[in-house]
Formats: C-alpha cells, sequence, structure tokens
C-alpha cells in the first residue's frame, strides 16, 4: 500500500516537474510593464530611478549573471539545499521570480554566462556548465575549466573576468593581509622579496574554452601586486581589464604607534586598479593613501605612514576609495534604459566594512563613477544606499542586507543581489 | 544579563560561604570549589563598584587584540570570522580555550553550525597570563557565555 502511494506520489512529482520545465520565461521586455515596489525593495536610489524585489532569502548570494531569455544565475557563499548556485525564473512577466532552483555541487563567488555556457569560480577551480536552450537548471555535469590553485585559507575565492579575445582572468588573491612573516600577527617584519607573488596576489590568464587547465601548466601572471580582486570586469569599450582590489587591514591594531583608530577606519583605499598586461600594482610593499593622493610604503616593509620610497616600482590607481568598504563585483553599464551620463559608467558594489571597528562600519551600497574613455570622468558618488537597513551599523552582522553582485539584464536593467539572506533587486529607470 | 549573572555568582558566593560556615567542609575543596569561589569572591569584591576588575580589563583587553576581528557585539564577521557569542568554544573546556588563545587557530571550525575557515594569530607573544585569563574571565561573562573562572596560573600551566 504504501508502495503504491509512494509510485502515485512520483509520478505526480514527476508529471508536475515535465509541467515546471515547460514553464517558459517570460521577458518583460515587450507589453508587460514592470510594477516597482513602493518602498523600492528598502533601498534609496536617485530621482527617475525605482526598484522591484526580484526574490528575498534564496542563501547567501555572491556574484549574479542574467542570460538573454532573462533567468538569472546567483553563486552562493553556503550550499543551499545542498547546491551552490541558484537558478531563478520569472514565467509571469512581473520581473519577480517564481521559480527558483538549485544545483551546483560547491558553493563560490564567480559568475558570468559567455557563450551558451555558466562560468562557475569557486574556492579552489573554475567550472562551466553548458546551458540548453530554454532550461533553466543544466542537466550534465560540468567541466573544469582552471583548477590547480594554491591551498589558502583567505582570500580563495575565485571570481573572474572574460574579454571578447577567448581569454578569462582569474583572481588569485593573497593568503595573508601584508605578507608578513607570521600572518596578521603585531611585530612581524613583512617577508621580502614577499614569496606569496609567485602564484598569488595577482590575476591569472587561461583560454576561456579549454578545459582542464591548471594554474602552473597553463596560467599566465597577467598582473601582479593586488591583493585580491573580488570585484573585475572587462570593459568591452576600451578592451581593459578593471579590478577594485582590497586593500589590506588592522593599520592601528598591528602600528599603535604610527596610526590611530580614525586613520585606520579610512585607510589604506580601497584602490581601483586599469589593468594592464605586466601591471605591477602596491601590495605588499606600499598602499594607496587617498587623503594624501599617494603611495605610502607599507609599515610592515619600514614605512611610517609617509615615507614613498620602495623597493619596487609600482602603478598607482585611478581612483582610491575609503577604507575597508569592500569592493565585491564591478560592472560598465553598456545598456540604454538608464540616462546617458550612466553609459559606459562603472556600477561598483560596496559589501561594507568590518575593518573600521571600533568606528561603525561604512559601505553597504552601490556607487557609481562616471567614465570617460579609459579614466573616470568625475568623482565616484552613492547610487543605491540604504541596503543596511539602519543609520548606524556597528558590526557587519548588523547590516540587514549586504550588496554583492551585480549584473545588467538585456533590457538595461540593474541586478544587484545581496549576501545576508539572498534578496535581488531589479533596479529600473522611468522616463517620467 | 551582565546584571543577573553578577546576582547568580553572588548567590553561588552565599552558598558556599553558607556552607563553610555550617561546618560542612571536612574534606578538601576540590579544584573546581576552589575556582568558583575565587570567582565568586572576585565579584562579590566588586559588587559595591559596578564590574569587577577582570571585566574592565577583560573588556580592555577584548579591545584591543579580539575586536577587530569579532566585533563590538561579538557577532564575528558573516561568513569570515565567527561570532564569540554563546560560543561552545567558549563557555566548554578550559584547557582547550586558553590553547586556542596561545596557540591561534587555523582551518576550518564549526560555530553554530555554520563552517568558518579563516585563522587566528597566536597571542602567546602578544598577551601575559594575567590579560589571558582576564580576557576569558570577561568572555564567560559576556555575550551569554558561561563557564568557570581562569586563573593566570591556569594560563601558565597551559604555555
Amino acid at each position: 500500500m504504501v508502495r503504491i502511494t509512494e509510485k502515485i506520489i512520483m509520478s505526480l512529482l514527476i508529471t508536475m516537474s515535465v509541467f515546471l520545465t515547460q514553464c517558459n520565461p517570460k521577458d518583460n521586455d515587450s507589453e508587460n510593464r514592470l510594477t516597482p515596489d513602493e518602498d523600492n525593495g528598502g533601498i534609496k536610489l536617485p530621482g527617475g530611478f525605482k526598484a522591484l524585489v526580484v526574490a528575498d532569502d534564496i542563501g547567501r548570494g555572491r556574484h549574479i549573471d542574467v542570460n538573454d531569455n532573462g533567468d538569472i544565475y546567483m553563486a552562493l557563499r553556503r550550499l543551499e539545499n545542498g547546491k551552490g548556485i541558484a537558478a531563478l525564473r520569472d514565467t509571469t512577466g512581473d520581473g519577480r521570480a517564481d521559480i527558483v532552483r538549485y544545483f551546483g555541487e560547491y558553493p563560490g563567488t564567480g559568475m558570468e554566462i559567455y557563450n551558451g555556457y555558466l562560468y562557475f569560480g569557486g574556492d579552489t577551480m573554475v567550472l562551466r556548465y553548458k546551458l540548453s536552450p530554454g532550461q533553466l537548471v543544466p542537466d550534465n555535469e560540468p567541466e573544469i575549466v582552471v583548477s590547480g590553485f594554491p591551498d589558502q585559507n583567505q582570500h580563495r575565492d575565485k571570481p573572474f573576468a572574460i574579454d571578447n579575445a577567448g581569454n578569462i582572468y582569474v583572481n588569485v588573491g593573497a593568503p595573508s593581509n601584508a605578507c608578513m612573516e607570521q600572518t596578521r600577527t603585531m611585530g612581524s617584519p613583512g617577508m621580502y622579496p614577499c614569496p606569496q607573488l609567485e602564484r598569488q596576489a595577482g590575476i591569472w590568464k587561461f583560454s576561456v574554452d579549454s578545459i582542464n587547465q591548471t594554474q602552473v601548466d597553463d596560467g599566465y601572471r597577467y598582473a601582479s601586486g593586488i591583493r585580491n580582486s573580488i570585484a573585475l570586469t572587462w570593459s568591452d569599450v576600451t578592451d581593459n581589464l578593471y579590478v577594485v582590489m582590497h586593500g589590506r587591514d588592522q593599520l592601528s591594531q598591528f602600528y599603535p604607534d604610527l596610526y590611530t583608530e580614525e586613520q585606520n577606519a579610512e585607510l589604506p583605499a580601497e584602490e581601483f586598479l586599469l589593468v594592464k598586461e605586466g601591471s605591477v600594482f602596491s601590495w605588499p610593499y606600499y598602499y594607496y593613501d587617498q587623503i594624501k593622493g599617494k603611495m605610502v610604503l607599507a609599515p610592515e616593509y619600514g614605512g611610517d605612514g609617509d615615507k614613498t620610497e620602495g623597493p619596487v616600482e609600482v602603478e598607482d590607481p585611478v581612483m582610491g576609495f575609503p577604507g575597508h568598504l569592500a569592493p565585491n563585483d564591478i560592472m560598465f553599464y553598456d545598456g540604454v534604459q538608464f540616462p546617458e551620463r550612466y553609459r559606459n559608467g562603472a556600477f561598483i558594489c560596496f559589501h561594507g566594512s568590518w575593518n573600521r571597528a571600533p568606528l561603525e562600519q561604512e559601505g553597504f551600497f552601490v556607487a557609481f563613477v562616471p567614465f570617460s574613455g579609459e579614466l573616470p570622468s568625475g568623482e565616484w558618488e552613492i547610487f543605491a544606499d540604504d541596503f543596511a537597513g539602519k543609520e548606524v551599523v556597528r558590526s557587519p552582522s548588523q547590516a540587514e542586507h549586504r550588496p554583492m553582485g551585480i549584473a545588467m539584464g538585456t533590457d538595461g536593467s540593474l541586478y544587484v543581489c545581496d549576501s545576508q539572506k539572498g534578496k535581488i533587486w531589479r533596479i529600473i529607470y522611468e522616463d517620467k | 544579563m551582565k546584571i543577573s549573572k553578577i546576582i547568580i555568582f553572588s548567590m553561588l558566593a552565599v552558598l558556599i560561604a553558607s556552607c563553610n560556615n555550617t561546618g560542612n567542609s571536612n574534606k578538601d575543596k576540590t579544584e573546581e570549589e576552589k575556582k568558583e569561589t575565587a570567582v565568586a569572591e572576585s565579584l562579590q569584591q566588586s559588587a559595591s563598584t559596578d564590574e569587577p576588575d577582570f571585566m574592565e580589563a577583560g573588556k580592555k583587553v577584548y579591545n584591543r587584540v579580539c575586536l577587530v576581528c569579532h566585533q563590538e557585539d561579538g557577532s564575528g564577521v558573516p561568513n569570515m570570522y565567527p561570532p564569540v557569542i554563546e560560543s561552545d568554544y567558549i563557555s566548554g573546556n578550559t584547557d582547550s580555550l586558553i590553547y586556542i588563545i596561545l596557540e591561534g587557530m587555523k582551518g576550518p571550525v564549526v560555530v553554530k553550525g555554520v563552517e568558518y575557515n579563516s585563522i587566528m594569530p597566536p597571542q602567546k607573544g602578544v598577551l601575559d597570563d594575567h590579560e589571558v585569563a582576564d580576557l576569558l574571565n570577561y568572555l564567560r561573562n559576556s555575550f551569554g557565555n558561561s563557564g568557570e573562572f581562569v586563573k593566570p596560573e591556569d594560563v601558565a600551566e597551559m604555555r
């Protein structure tokens, strides 16, 4: 009897799943008009912009991408229902996901759809899933694009950027804060030369279409001296790689004689980098002081907070954001929905700080940087704010939401996802 | 929270003290009892003031060494550094706890059902025995934690 009921339930489930997979995504470009939420899903936007909540509570989001048919894919920091990627579909055209599925064996950060594949950057490798037209969840096993990265506890995420010439650029973060002999330990000097630069703290280039590559055999060190780049993207307009680097932590904790807690809260800059082949940036020997507007020698290498002379030549950033705000995704806007001034400018997700303590934490917003050609054409500004849901945030856990990933839909809408609960906003511009 | 702890400890102290007064202490006090007496005395001493000495001293150590990662409210950093709120590691075995402070921690650790994979640097070269004891007594009387009183000698033994 039990067996029979089970069979009936199973066949019902199978029938239901067949129905569900036949539900087609509705692209709302067409006649369907999106209705934004009255409170814009709790976030604050510039005049003319509105937002609606696409989904909520779907798991701690990392990076996100949107397929041409409107399907959304979001990498997860932790397994949700035992899976590491959330797939979302809107079948009614109201912009809100009514189907949420989970797949993939690993949690991770990197997420980008390219040439019919979903690329996924886990903690130890880059994978790709073949996407079949109309099918939300891939039914094939993933292929390994690159593996063989060093084991590391700190900064092990492997987000990436893909250019238009068949290359994928993978972040290999530094396994430490400041290349001290003993990691994050007061009084421990910086190692020179820093051995971590050999296989880490840089961007490695691989072929986007080859599988089973390894860092040692197939990787090319495209740029170095980058502590950790969770936010990286390829600009199709200028054909360049851009990174917003996570700067080092704990200046006043390890060097209380050189830095006040107030200085530690603002320094060093989160450096916005224009990355060319062979570029060498500041980490670990220097950091960029955005207040003084200059590269400063790191205290682990004899710096005193002002000294600039150091062991190697490094490149300046194109812009320095305030310290510790944690830039975690970047995107150049090449859509047409938003007003002219946003075209080809950069949207950057700031995840919000933890290393400003004991001062209050900051960040938790999406910034915009106007661009002209390869360089910023003006100051940065806050575009979307109030993700934290409160005025004062004393520790990152107190933030209700933390913006983590950003992507653009085919209609030029901006999608932003959150890492605290897994909320996704769709930001639109209404020309009236 | 702290106040209710202090009340509980004071009641405990009164209990222990009354036991002793009724001549019920023929046998030697066990280590446990000694520690309880120590914490009770320490708490009683300062009952007239705001907080026992170790609370202020321990909080200073926490703010200097621990707060940057574990945060002012003990909530840690999501996905990076675990919370110290209602922590089994803090309320559990004392020797293990002292060892973690002295030697640091590395690699995957599950705290309240969530895995963290970071590095906590060793503090043996940073904190002396008194500072470690103050810190642990502060932690065991804060953030919803509890546990036996830690003496500087307990830390010295673990070095």
